[in-house]
This record gives structure tokens, C-alpha cells and sequence, in this order.
């Protein structure tokens, strides 16, 4: 799979 | 350990067969290969997963797509939209006149207030000198009117704020939307000293399109003074990002594309330079009931594939758009609790687009700093998103906007103010992934 963007942290 | 899809995702595909994954809590985004593809729709059934994962599916876990089974999405959710009312975190909408040298047909302001008056500029001073101690981030959006009338106050309160923010260790960012008139080459760099770094221009189509819509008060053309100074920008080494907007009806629609071939000429490759195509709305102007607005149908058709035109001619989209699919990406500021729109002669205002609204008119900002504000009203702003809406609770999009895109909307109609980019995630997922494709192809700056 290619990461067009990746994970964050939401809250933070 | 079982793990189930989230309630989060969103999913399309592209010509070319491959499958793109969007979440909207953790803003993750991949595309999975002709290849993959069937592992990963078979890893996001419904049934879920309950042996040890493949690297596939670890992948799935670490983007948000799979989450454990115990895990309260909806609680989580529900947390993140309370972490909006911190209020160690502040925008401020800053209008440093309310005059405009523009005329444009669609315009719903009514420029009675001209400049910013002395002791407002010396109250929002104070104001900003007394609550930039305490916050950890302030956002400042320059708005109007036409904000570059009045360069010297945007100036003169800058000059507190980049102190203010230094000494504390306050970040800082600022945008401004200007019609681009006044915007030459040394006004940009006094506004890049001023850290302004984003901007919204408005170009309706090539000359004789724009000509007819977005005129000066004298009636007078505005077309080639903007372009030529987009342009002249161009040739700064400084970052900054430039959103071209593009307000479209039945009038102008046809000839957009030819319009973005223009612009192509001149911005294809530089990602500095934006394309960001909305409708134009009956929004409260005098000549309301005579401009030949799209439906919504058309309009909501007519944003993306104008956007698709203009990726494929090797313009970049607003970044804007992919921000709005961030977890509370596409949340108003005028929902926010701890953000204000400071008017000319120092009224509060929430929202910029009813200042004739009572209801808008939260508050006052004084001579000595101090901000008075209307607490029921200021409630009304920011209690009425995913709160009241359980359609909104359900919605794979909730994260991000929390029923919270435009409050107004709801506020005035009641009905739920869904932003365009959720009403069409998969072709926005497609534009994302094929602007990808054309950066990975090595152009662009």
C-alpha cells in the first residue's frame, strides 16, 4: 500500500 | 485481539483499478495496488479479523483503517470535539478597514465602516499584548473589505503580535484574503515580513469573464493589474501559498476551461499557486436575485471536475481541500469557542459572512484591551454542530467536520451544513491520489 499521507494524532 | 473496520472510513477507486482509503479520524490515506486489493477488501469486512496479522493488515491498523473491536469510535469522536474548546489556541479574523475599491456582482458586504478607528487599533494592541501570554498557538486571518487599503494597520498590529508570539514562544501563522489589486511585488514582502504566508485571490475567468464580474467601484477592469502581479510574485524565492479562487455560475462556467489552460501558462509546476474552484451563492448581496447560480447538483458536479481540469493541465489543488479532510479539518472558525472576528469600529463578530445578523454580534472590543462578549450568543455559535445532530454522530465524515462546517448554514436553514468534500469524497480521493501521481512524475517546484 503507498501512504498518500499518514496517520496522525488527533487530538493532539 | 479482534479487529474490525472503523466506522471512519471512506473508500474509492480510480480508472486505473487501484483503491484508495481515506479515515477520517486519524486523516490517513493510501492506495492499494490492482495487486493488494483483494487482501485489503477482504481484511475490511464486517466480520473482522481474529488471527495474527499479515503486513498488510498491520499497515490497515497503523493508518486508523482497522481498529481493535473494544474501541469506542463514537466516544472517540465525541473527545475530539471537545478538545476544540481549549482556549490555549485562538484565531483571530482581524478586518483593518471594511472599505473595498472592488465592486464585484456577487459581493454581500456594504462597506459603512471604513478604516480601523485609533482606539481600536490601540485596544486590539493591548488585547493581544494582555492573551498572547497565555496561549500556545494564534492564527490571524486578514479579511475586509479589501484589507490591503489599510497595509499600515495590518503592519502596525503585526509588529505587537510577531513580538508578543517571539517573547512567549507563541506559534504564529496568518492568512489574508484580498481581491489582489494592490498586492505588487513590494507589498508581497511587506507582508511576508509581516508573516503572512497564505493568501486567497480571486480570479472569475480570463479578462473579459472577470472583467464583467469583479470590477473596481469606478466600474473600471481588474484583470490584468491582478495577473501581473501574481506573476511578479511568482519571481520571489520566498514559500508562501497563493489559493486562485474561482467563483462559478451559469454565466462563466463554460469557459472555465479555457481560463485554467491560461493559468496553466503561467502557475503549472509552481505548487504555490492554488486552484480552488467554489460556486457562487446567493449570500446577501443586492443582486441576489439576479445572479444565475448553478443548482446544487451542478455545482457540487461542476468543483471537482473543474479541479480534475485543472490537475490534469499540471496546476496544484488548494491544499485547503486536503486540510478539510483532516480530523477537524473542515470545522468553521466560527464554531470555535476561542475565535473572534474583530470588525473595523470594534465589534465581535463570530462569523464573516452576516454582519447584519444580530445574532452575530457577539461583543465589543474597548480602547483599553478589554473584550466584552455576549455569552448566550457566543453559545449559540459553538453548541449547535454534532451535538444536536445524530445524523452527524453517524457520519463516516464526523471527525472532521463535526457537524460543525458552517454554523451559519445550519443557524439560518436547519438543515445540516455538509461540506462539499464529504458530499464527494471519492472523487476528491481521486484527485488527491492523481495529484500524486503528477508530483511523483518530478514536476513541480
Amino acid at each position: 500500500m503507498r501512504i498518500l499521507r499518514p496517520a496522525a494524532s488527533p487530538v493532539a | 485481539m479482534k479487529w474490525i473496520p472503523s466506522r471512519f472510513n471512506a473508500m474509492a477507486q480510480t480508472k486505473q483499478g487501484e483503491l484508495i482509503l481515506y479515515n477520517s479520524y486519524t486523516g490517513a490515506i493510501g492506495a492499494v495496488a490492482e495487486g493488494e486489493k483483494a487482501a485489503v477488501l477482504k481484511a475490511l469486512k464486517r466480520t473482522g479479523i481474529d488471527r495474527e496479522l499479515s503486513p498488510v493488515e498491520q499497515t490497515l491498523v497503523e493508518c486508523g483503517f482497522l481498529v481493535a473491536e473494544n474501541v469506542d469510535e463514537k466516544r472517540r469522536a465525541q473527545f475530539l470535539h471537545q478538545s476544540l474548546h481549549r482556549t490555549d489556541v485562538m484565531h483571530l479574523v482581524i478586518l483593518p478597514t471594511e472599505a473595498c475599491n472592488f465592486r464585484c456582482v456577487y459581493c454581500y458586504q456594504e462597506f459603512l465602516r471604513g478604516q480601523m478607528k485609533r482606539e481600536v487599533i490601540d485596544g486590539l494592541k493591548r488585547f493581544l499584548t494582555e492573551t498572547i501570554p497565555r496561549l500556545t498557538h494564534l492564527t490571524v486571518s486578514w479579511f475586509g473589505g479589501e484589507p490591503l487599503l489599510a497595509l499600515d494597520v495590518i503592519e502596525e498590529i503585526s509588529t505587537v503580535i510577531i513580538e508578543q508570539t517571539k517573547r512567549y514562544g507563541v506559534t504564529y501563522q496568518a492568512d489574508m484574503s484580498t481581491n489582489g489589486y494592490d498586492l505588487s511585488k513590494e507589498t508581497m514582502r511587506r507582508l511576508l515580513r509581516c508573516e503572512v504566508t497564505r493568501f486567497m485571490v480571486t480570479l472569475d475567468g480570463s479578462k473579459d469573464v472577470h472583467d464583467a464580474r469583479r470590477v473596481l467601484a469606478n466600474r473600471g477592469p481588474t484583470y490584468e493589474t491582478i495577473l501581473g502581479h501574481l506573476r511578479d510574485i511568482q519571481t520571489l524565492d520566498e514559500s508562501f501559498e497563493v489559493d486562485i479562487r474561482v467563483n462559478f455560475d451559469e454565466d462563466n462556467l463554460d469557459r472555465i476551461p479555457l481560463f485554467l489552460d491560461e493559468l496553466a501558462c503561467y502557475f503549472a509546476g509552481d505548487r504555490r499557486f492554488q486552484l480552488f474552484c467554489r460556486p457562487v451563492g446567493r449570500w446577501g448581496g443586492a443582486n441576489d436575485e439576479r445572479l444565475p447560480v448553478c443548482d446544487h447538483r451542478t455545482a457540487e458536479v461542476k468543483i471537482w471536475e473543474l479541479t480534475e481540469y485543472g490537475i490534469k493541465k499540471g496546476l496544484s489543488m488548494s491544499s485547503m481541500v486536503e486540510s478539510m479532510l483532516m480530523p477537524s479539518g473542515a470545522v468553521c472558525y466560527a464554531a470555535k469557542p476561542h475565535s473572534f472576528v474583530i470588525g473595523a469600529d470594534g465589534q465581535v463578530y463570530k462569523c464573516t459572512c452576516a454582519f447584519d445578523e444580530e445574532y452575530n454580534r457577539i461583543g465589543r472590543l474597548h480602547a483599553d484591551g478589554m473584550m466584552d462578549v455576549d455569552m448566550d450568543k457566543l453559545a449559540l455559535w459553538v453548541t449547535s454542530g454534532e451535538e444536536t445532530d445524530e445524523q452527524c454522530q453517524a457520519c463516516f465524515f464526523r471527525p472532521a467536520c463535526q457537524g460543525n462546517h458552517c454554523p451559519l448554514y445550519r443557524l439560518r436553514t436547519g438543515d445540516r451544513p455538509c461540506p462539499h468534500e464529504k458530499r464527494k469524497i471519492k472523487e476528491v480521493l481521486r484527485l488527491i491520489d492523481a495529484q500524486s501521481f503528477v508530483r511523483d512524475e518530478g514536476k513541480g517546484r
